[in-house]
C-alpha cells in the first residue's frame, strides 16, 4: 500500500519557502550533501550490530525524512529508532533497514535530477 | 525594538537550514546555526537573546548545554526543539529552566514561531521596563524651563500647541537655554510619550559616523560592520527623534535627511531595501538657520521642511526675575541632594545675578548656584560667593547694541544702586563729575530703584 504513495513530497518545503524561490534548491542541495552518509552510517551500524548507534542515526535522520515528505519511510524510520534505542533486534529490522536504504537511494537519484546541472 | 539574536543548536544540517530559513523570515530575527555543542559554547559569550536546542547532539546532550547556558545567564530563554524524548527527560529539561519544549513534527513551525514572538515580546517589555526605570531615575529638569516671565510664558503656549499634533518643531536658543528640555516637554506630553525619546546631537558625533548613526547599517556594509545595527530614525519609529545642533550637519547629509523627511523612509547603509519610518521630528540649534541659508551653509529646502513650528527660547538674561526663581530652585535642589539645610540668597547676590549677562544661560546658573552653596557660610549665599565663569572679557560688558550714552547711563545706575544712591562715592569710583550724575538723575536719564 505504501508503495503507491509518491517517493517524496516537496509541498512542506515549498510552503516553508514563503516565496523564496531559491530555498527549495538550497534545501535539496543540503539534503544531498549530508543525508547519504547518514544512511550509510545507519546501515553500517546495523551490520556491525551496533543497534544503539543505529537508533541514534535514525533519530537524526527522522526530521529530514519528514521535511521531504518521504511518506514510505516515516513509520520505518521511527521503528528503527525505537528498536535501536531498546537495542532490540527482531526479524523485521533487517527488512526495515533494507527498505530505508533502497528508498533513500531512489530519493537521492530523483532529487539529483531536480538540481541544475 | 532591536534585533532578536537567535541561536539554533541542531545537528541535522537539513533541519537546521529549514529552521534558520523559517526564523529568518522575520527580518528582525538574527539567526545563527550551530551543529555541535562545542561550537555553540564558543559563541555563547556573544549573548544570544534566545536559543533553540536539539536534545540529542553528537558531542553532548541538551541537558548539559542547557545547564551551561543557565550558568552563563539564567535569563536567556532556551526552547527545546527535539524529537519525542521520554516524558521524564522533557520534565527534567523544563525543571532545569527550559522555556518551552517543542516536538519536531508538522506543527513545529507554527509553535516555534509563536514561542519566538512571545520571547520577543518579553524582551521588548523587559527593555521597556529598564528604560522606564531609567526615566524615573532621571530627574526631569522641567524646572529649568520654569519661570513666570512673559517671554517664557510665550514658550509654554507654543509647547502646548506643539503637543496637539505631530508637527515638526524647530527650537532656537543660545547654548544652555534648555532646548532639549523643551523637546522632552513636548515628547512627554504628546501621544508618543510612552515610546522612547531618541536624541541625537549632530555636533557630538564624528561626521563620518552620523549617517550610520541615523540610518543604521547592514552587516558587512563597511569594515567593522560585523552585525546589523538599527539607526536612530528606526529606533524613533512612532516616537520622537530630537536632532540637536542641526546647524552642524554638513550639506551632503542635509540632502539625505531631506529625502528621509520627504519620503518618510530610510535605507540602512549597505542595504537597498527602504524601511518606512514615522517619527515626530524636533530639531534644535543655537545658530540662526535663516542666516546659514543665506551663507549657503544650510539648504533652503531643508530649512523650510524643518521650520514647522518654530520656538524661540529666550536667553536667561532676558527672563528678568526668572533668574532668581531658578537660582533659588537650583540652590534648594542642591541642598536637598546633599542633605544641607535650606539656603538664602542675599539681596546683593540677587542684584549681581540680575545684572550678569549669563552667556552659558540656565546651565551656567545651575553651576554658579551649586558652587555658591558650597562656598556659603551660615545659610546665606553672598555676592562674593557667586563666581561667574564667563571668560569673554569685554564681550561680557557688551550685552546689547546700543549707544555709548546709554551704556554710560546704565553703568552709572548700576553703581548708584550698588552704593545706596551715594552720588559722591560713585562719582569718585567712575571718575566723573558729581554734577554730571545729578544732571542725569534730574533729566530722568537715570531712574533710580526705590531704596
Amino acid at each position: 500500500m505504501e508503495q503507491h504513495s509518491p517517493l517524496f513530497d516537496l509541498n512542506q518545503l515549498n510552503e516553508l519557502a514563503a516565496g523564496n524561490p531559491e530555498f527549495v534548491g538550497v534545501m535539496v542541495d543540503t539534503f544531498l550533501t549530508h543525508t547519504p552518509s547518514q544512511v550509510e552510517q545507519l546501515v553500517l551500524s546495523f551490520e556491525q550490530g551496533d543497534l544503539k548507534r543505529m537508533g541514534e542515526v535514525a533519530h537524526k535522520l527522522k526530521p529530514s525524512i519528514d521535511l521531504f515528505g518521504i511518506e514510505r519511510l516515516q513509520t520505518t524510520v521511527r521503528s528503527i529508532e525505537q528498536k535501536g534505542k531498546a537495542e532490540h533486534k527482531d526479524e523485521k529490522l533487517s527488512l526495515e533497514v533494507e527498505q530505508l536504504n533502497s528508498v533513500m537511494g531512489e530519493v537521492f537519484s530523483e532529487l539529483k535530477k531536480l538540481l541544475p546541472k | 525594538m532591536a534585533v532578536l539574536k537567535v541561536f539554533i543548536i541542531e545537528d541535522n544540517e537539513v533541519y537546521a537550514k529549514a529552521l534558520h530559513h523559517h526564523l529568518s523570515l522575520n527580518p528582525d530575527n538574527e539567526v545563527e546555526v550551530f551543529h555541535t555543542g562545542k561550537s555553540f559554547l564558543q559563541a555563547l559569550h556573544t549573548r544570544p537573546d534566545m536559543v533553540t536546542l536539539d536534545y540529542s547532539l553528537p558531542d553532548t546532550t541538551g541537558e548539559e548545554i542547557l545547564k551551561k547556558i543557565k550558568e552563563f545567564d539564567k535569563e536567556i530563554p532556551v526552547v527545546i526543539v527535539s524529537g519525542q524524548e521520554d516524558i521524564r527527560t522533557a520534565v527534567n529539561l523544563l525543571r532545569e529552566g527550559a522555556y518551552d519544549y517543542i516536538v519536531k513534527d508538522e506543527n513545529t513551525r507554527e509553535r516555534l514561531w509563536n514561542t519566538v514572538n512571545h520571547i520577543r515580546e518579553n524582551v521588548r517589555l523587559k527593555d521597556e521596563i529598564d528604560r522606564l526605570r531609567e526615566e524615573v531615575n532621571i530627574k526631569y529638569d522641567f524646572s529649568s524651563i520654569k519661570g513666570n516671565s512673559e517671554v517664557l510664558k510665550k514658550v509654554f503656549r507654543l509647547i502646548e500647541k506643539a503637543v496637539m499634533t505631530n508637527i515638526t518643531v524647530s527650537i532656537y536658543g543660545e547654548t544652555g537655554t534648555g532646548k532639549e528640555q523643551v523637546a522632552k516637554a513636548i515628547h512627554y506630553n504628546s501621544t508618543y510619550r510612552k515610546k522612547p525619546f531618541v536624541a541625537v546631537n549632530m555636533a557630538a558625533i564624528p561626521k563620518d559616523l552620523i549617517e550610520s548613526e541615523l540610518f543604521g547599517y547592514e552587516k558587512g556594509a563597511f569594515t567593522g560592520a560585523n552585525q546589523r545595527r538599527i539607526g536612530k530614525f528606526e529606533e524613533a519609529n512612532n516616537s520622537t527623534i530630537f536632532l540637536d545642533e542641526i546647524g552642524e550637519l554638513d550639506l551632503h547629509l542635509q540632502a539625505k535627511l531631506l529625502r528621509v523627511l520627504q519620503e518618510k523612509e530610510i535605507t540602512r547603509l549597505g542595504s537597498n531595501l527602504p524601511v518606512k519610518v514615522n517619527s515626530r521630528v524636533i530639531v534644535a540649534t543655537h545658530r540662526n538657520l535663516a542666516d546659514e541659508v543665506k551663507k549657503g551653509a544650510f539648504r533652503e529646502d531643508l530649512y523650510f521642511r524643518l521650520l514647522g513650528l518654530p520656538i524661540e527660547l529666550p536667553p536667561l538674561r532676558e527672563r528678568g526675575n526668572d533668574i532668581i526663581i531658578l537660582a533659588k530652585f537650583f540652590a534648594d535642589e542642591f541642598c536637598k541632594d546633599n542633605q544641607l539645610p535650606k539656603i538664602q540668597i542675599s539681596r546683593a547676590a540677587q542684584q549681581k545675578m540680575l545684572k550678569y549677562r549669563w552667556p552659558g544661560n540656565v546651565r551656567e546658573l545651575k553651576a554658579v548656584m551649586e558652587l555658591g552653596v558650597v562656598l556659603s557660610d551660615d545659610g546665606m549665599i553672598e555676592e562674593e560667593q557667586l563666581n561667574f565663569h564667563s571668560q569673554d572679557g569685554i564681550k561680557d560688558l557688551i550685552f546689547e547694541e546700543t549707544s555709548l550714552r546709554n551704556y554710560t547711563q546704565q553703568i552709572i545706575k548700576y553703581y548708584l544702586d550698588k552704593y545706596d544712591h551715594n552720588v559722591i562715592k560713585v562719582a569718585e569710583i567712575l571718575d566723573v563729575g558729581k554734577s554730571t550724575i545729578y544732571r542725569m538723575i534730574k533729566n530722568k536719564e537715570i531712574v533710580l530703584n526705590a531704596k
